[in-house]
């Protein structure tokens, strides 16, 4: 280990495809019109807890390949 | 994780995810060492790394919050498995107690219409204003601005930050924030940022050499090396893509 600070291994999280898809229905549900959420996205309109909302969709679709 | 997860996961990719996300905890940490950790997450051959708190790491100065830094990866391995690539890389540095972003450092590995590592940032700046108002049109990109009816922000801007291999890395970005801001640190931590950049160097230059084998045959055989191809495959071709990219 490099650095100051030592760390613990970190384990990764292991998604299934159908796990995935029911965290992406979940993120869906709170937002919303999807196509609409990116838009205000991509045009700097979130807010901070939207944002936040935004990267975690973008990171479940990321992993399911979309 | 389900038996069908488990069983569907490369573990080469399992075991750099694993190495990736305490290499950038620790980063962190050594600046702020309360901070949660990176949390890997893989399904099949994808890999995101992010920081636990969604709102990014608190960075302070005199104990009182200035920054929070969220930092993000895409990845998955590489193409001769490996090494992890990194598909997808975004740092944002956001002024606490705003919604406003101020920088966003991105690398997007298949970027096709800006440089694949860039800059944005997020400010109003009247000159830039009347620049981009006033650009031209013989691009795709400042066509694009130009069919806008308001002002295009300058944070729409792309600025280059050195392609697919010479971009700057998270301790960068930290260091920065230290030395322009006085972001507060641990003792030792522009030790901990420089073993990490080294890190990072290292793993960049054995990717460079990859991309362009030739370069670095030259360099070894000047340096005194003998260096000759003695594999019966092919030998490997230069990644020109990678080395003309923008």
């Amino acid at each position: 280990m490099r650095g100051v600070v030592e760390v613990a291994i970190i384990t990764p999280i292991v998604l299934s495809t159908a796990e995935a898809e029911r965290i992406r229905r979940d993120l869906v549900s709170n937002i919303g019109d999807v196509d609409d959420f990116k838009a205000r996205a991509e045009s700097y309109q979130l807010d901070t807890e939207d944002r936040a909302l935004y990267d975690d969709l973008i990171e479940i679709e990321f992993l399911l390949g979309r | 994780m389900d038996a069908e997860a488990e069983e569907s996961v490369d573990p080469r990719l399992f075991e750099q995810a694993k190495i990736f996300a305490t290499a950038l905890t620790e980063t962190v940490r050594a600046v702020v060492p309360d901070s949660d950790a990176f949390v890997p997450m893989i399904l099949r051959e994808s890999l995101s790394v992010r920081q636990g708190p969604r709102a990014g790491i608190v960075l302070t100065v005199n104990k009182k919050p200035l920054f929070e830094l969220k930092a993000s990866y895409q990845c998955c391995m590489d193409r001769y498995d490996d090494y992890l690539a990194i598909l997808e890389s975004k740092f944002e540095i956001i002024p606490h107690l705003s919604a406003e972003q101020l920088m966003r450092f991105e690398y997007v590995r298949d970027y096709r219409n800006a440089p694949v590592a860039h800059a944005h940032v997020h400010a109003p700046r009247a000159a830039f204003d009347y620049l981009m108002d006033n650009a031209g049109t013989a691009t795709r990109r400042a066509r694009q601005r130009g069919k806008r009816d308001d002002l295009a922000p300058i944070q729409d801007l792309h600025f280059p930050l050195g392609g697919h291999r010479f971009r700057p890395c998270l301790e960068d970005i930290l260091e920065t924030l230290i030395d322009e801001f006085g972001v507060d640190h641990e003792l030792g931590a522009m030790e901990a940022l420089a073993d990490g950049r080294e890190a990072w160097r290292r793993g960049q230059t054995k990717a460079v050499v990859r991309d362009d084998p030739e370069s670095a045959i030259g360099v070894l055989r000047k340096l005194g090396y003998d260096v000759e191809w003695t594999s019966d495959e092919p030998e490997p071709p230069i990644h020109w893509d990678r080395l003309r990219k923008h």
